[in-house]
């Protein structure tokens, strides 16, 4: 059958299927096989849906034979991110907090892939609450990276990130407050897309930063990611922030353009020859297409960092207070002398070392005093940084930058948790200012590791960046493919 | 960084309990951050940005639907007793 299910893409098994060559429940079971062999050393998965996965892909071919207009991912398994609701299946967020959490409703994205037919194969790992960059503060296992077992896949949609290029399933859904859909694209050399705020419903998204968490997909290619968001994009009233269809103007572009825009904020020290070389030839693919470049400057990106785990923290202290063992999630069986005992020890037991560090620290931005002082002022570098985004706009169309400033650390280094949110440097701007952002591979760095470059455009720009992105790895023939697999 | 951290408050404040925790070890690695952080403190004193809120009506209308049976809403409870999710009791007997 398929052997040769890892050289082929969402796009291109759609068209098998569409022409009969194939069906749904043979790449479903191609999947599962892949996974029962590799998962023992991967581990991308907390739960694995394995037999209703078969059943559905029965249905999914029963619908092709009965001549039924069928979506371009309908029989094409899918895996999602540990903390995106699924009703009747477990959703962890990696936490002990909800290792036992079976959600009554499913997140709106996952509803809408299942209603076009995708084939839910199972539950990805992530760091525990999506805090994090590696899957390493997952309290259940450590993903590895699928290009390099010493490695970590990146994070926090590392479990997502690896069981696509692992072909374990081919595409995913993953979520991205400061970066967790493109930094593991980039450390796992496939495409991820974090579209604009409000783009993506995240009902049913298991809230970390509420003014900063969005849905984004992730996939092989640029081309694949172009075919899921149309099932996944629009208005849900059930998220507030989700902005109304007809409020979604494409911004303006400029006059002589496209214009790509490079700004000296996005190489500063630290980032490594390799990264940085695989970006300036990305820069001349472009030029050699007619991209012009234009230098902008974008100076107040010296606060992102600082700004969003100031943001981001707060906003978590205060999403994760409503975790206190009673209605649902982990409650402690030690004896306690009063409500307050019985909350902060099921908290205690619940939570992981690098969620209880980001309640305190948030804790402390919302507290009077000096702690609220870092807070006033994240939130004006982050109205600054957005302003300098719209100048900058004005004069590209794209804004072009490496994803992380290294290539994939390795796995168990000791690092400080500073050290670790560092390598966020690239990705949190973006974030913060609320624009589409897409990551996707540009080059191969010595040990074969890839090298992941990230467009960022105005808002609702995403079929921009994806024309863009799939103009890239046309031209340029880097993609996926060009990483070999260690798994 | 002026203020010194005080782990032990805002543990209470966030109700975490530190037994087990290296609280020493958790109070370097929030300085280091604070520490790192305090460019923000450049912009002490700068005039008041515009809020980042768009003037939409975000509420939906408000139409009942359907609620989750009862019996799936207490599966996700650790302590059910008769129907009812179980809670230590607030109020002692004394009172």
């Amino acid at each position: 059958m398929i052997t040769e299910l890892s050289k082929l893409t969402l796009t291109s098994l759609s068209e098998l299927l569409k022409n009969r060559e194939i069906s749904s429940k043979e790449i479903t079971e191609e999947c599962l096989k892949r996974i029962s062999s590799i998962e023992p050393e991967l581990r991308a998965f907390i739960t694995v849906w394995r037999e209703n996965a078969i059943k559905n892909a029965e249905e999914s071919d029963r619908r092709r034979a009965a001549g039924e207009e069928l979506s371009v991912i309908d029989g094409i398994p899918m895996s999602v991110k540990d903390n995106i609701c699924t009703a009747g299946i477990r959703t962890t967020c990696a936490s002990h907090m909800l290792e036992s959490f079976v959600p009554p409703f499913s997140a709106t994205v996952y509803k809408k892939l299942k209603e076009s037919g995708a084939i839910m194969l199972g539950k990805t790992n992530l760091d525990e609450f999506g805090m994090g960059n590696s899957t390493e503060n997952s309290a259940f296992f450590t993903t590895v990276n699928p290009i390099d077992k010493a490695r970590t896949p990146g994070g926090s949609s590392g479990g997502s990130a690896a069981s696509v290029f692992a072909r374990e399933a081919m595409f995913s859904i993953g979520s991205d407050t400061g970066g967790s859909v493109r930094l593991p694209a980039a450390y796992c050399g496939i495409v991820g897309l974090c579209p604009t705020y409000g783009a993506l419903s995240r009902f049913g998204l298991t809230a970390f930063a509420s003014s900063l968490d969005r849905i984004g997909p992730l996939a092989t290619t640029a081309r694949d990611i172009y075919e899921i968001l149309p099932i996944i994009y629009g208005h849900d009233p059930s998220d507030a922030a989700s902005v109304p269809d007809n409020l979604r103007l494409n911004a303006p572009r400029t006059p002589n353009g496209p214009i790509i825009g490079i700004a000296d904020e996005y190489f500063g020290p630290g980032i490594s020859d390799e990264v940085r070389s695989c970006i300036l030839t990305a820069l001349s693919v472009f030029e050699n297409l007619g991209y012009r470049i234009e230098r902008i400057s974008l100076p107040s990106l010296k606060y992102a960092l600082s700004s969003y785990y100031i943001i981001s923290s707060a906003e978590a202290s205060s999403n994760l207070s409503r975790y206190d063992g009673i209605r649902f999630g982990h409650r402690t069986r030690k004896t306690v002398k009063d409500i307050s005992d019985l909350y902060s020890a099921s908290r205690s037991e619940g939570f992981g070392e690098e969620v209880k560090r980001r309640i305190l620290l948030g804790t402390f931005a919302l507290s009077a005093g000096e702690g609220n002082k870092y807070y006033q002022n994240a939130l004006k570098a982050r109205a600054l940084i957005r302003s300098e985004f719209k100048s900058a706009f004005g004069k590209c169309d794209i804004i072009l930058s490496p994803v992380s400033p290294g290539l994939p650390p390795l796995s168990g280094k000791e690092r400080s948790p500073l050290d670790s949110y560092l390598e966020d440097i690239y990705t949190v701007p973006s974030s913060l200012a609320g624009l589409p952002a897409i990551s996707l591979p540009c080059g191969v760095a010595s040990g074969g590791l890839p090298v992941g470059m990230q467009l960022i455009g105005n808002v609702f720009s995403e079929y921009f960046l994806l024309d863009t992105a799939v103009k890239f790895e046309t031209v340029s023939g880097i993609n996926c493919f060009s990483f070999r697999s260690a798994v | 960084m002026t203020e010194k951290i005080n782990i032990t408050k805002l543990a209470r404040l966030a109700s975490l309990s530190l037994d087990g925790c290296d609280t020493k070890a958790l109070y370097a690695q929030l300085q280091e951050t604070m520490e790192y952080a305090s460019t923000l403190m450049e912009l002490d004193g700068s005039p008041e940005e515009l809020p980042q809120t768009v003037a939409l009506s975000c509420l939906r209308v408000d139409i009942a639907l359907p609620s989750p049976e009862r019996s799936v809403i207490l599966n996700n409870s650790s302590f059910v007793s008769d129907g009812f999710i179980a809670v230590p009791k607030i109020i002692s007997d004394d009172n």
